[in-house]
């Protein structure tokens, strides 16, 4: 199944997340086919930046976003 | 909104800070959890064990990052000092800004914010001690 995640990059203390698309069955090693998007909620307010055309194409294409993804697809106004 | 629960990032920041004192196991789920987004039935298949037991390792880690963070608080101490710093940098760019935008310049008044902002750096990374 193909999902779009989050992953986290940035330093230790100061997370910062790609929206990526991934397949589930490589969740282990970080393997992901295509990047999205970022989240960054270091900032006040928390910044959200996503890629709508992509974002809509996978999901039209049945790509599962997780839950955390999901708010932020809804923040980003693609859902 | 759907009732579920959602995952608390924040815990990934306690886990940079309170992590080491987890047990192995316990900081990797948790890690696969806030820090890859996976599913508590995708970490149970990483780890071989069942989705309850992935559920039961997150809250149990996730009430010793609380306690943790209650006793000692030093993600709450982190962001203030980080806010302070980046508070503290804007201020002194101001007032070089000011300064520079004098008809003389006063380049005593250069030379000493420089060296604020070198000691504001030197604070910045000091504030990334590992673990404790």
């Amino acid at each position: 199944m193909v999902k779009i995640r989050l992953r986290r990059m940035g330093a230790k203390k100061a997370p910062f997340y790609r929206v990526v698309v991934a397949d589930s069955r490589f969740a282990r090693d970080g393997r992901f086919i295509e990047e999205i998007g970022y989240y960054d909620p270091t900032k006040e307010p928390s910044v959200v930046q996503i890629d709508a055309d992509k974002a809509k194409q996978w999901l039209a294409n049945g790509a599962q976003p997780t839950d955390t993804v999901r708010e932020l697809l809804k923040k980003a106004s693609v859902l | 909104m759907a009732g579920k629960p959602q995952k608390n990032l924040g815990y990934s920041i306690l886990l940079d800070f309170y992590g080491p004192v987890l047990t192995e196991k316990q900081r990797a789920i948790l890690t696969e959890y806030y820090d890859e987004d996976l599913s508590l039935a995708e970490i149970a298949e990483n780890f071989g064990i069942t989705r309850q037991g992935v559920r039961d390792a997150i809250k149990h880690g996730e009430a010793a990052l609380d306690e943790l963070e209650a006793k000692l608080g030093n993600a709450r101490r982190h962001t203030a000092a980080q806010a302070d710093l980046t508070r503290l940098r804007q201020l002194i760019m101001e007032i070089r800004c000011c300064n520079s935008g004098l008809f003389t310049p006063v380049p005593r008044i250069h030379t000493d914010t420089d060296e604020m902002l070198q000691i504001v750096a030197r604070l910045d990374t000091q504030e990334e001690p590992d673990g404790l």
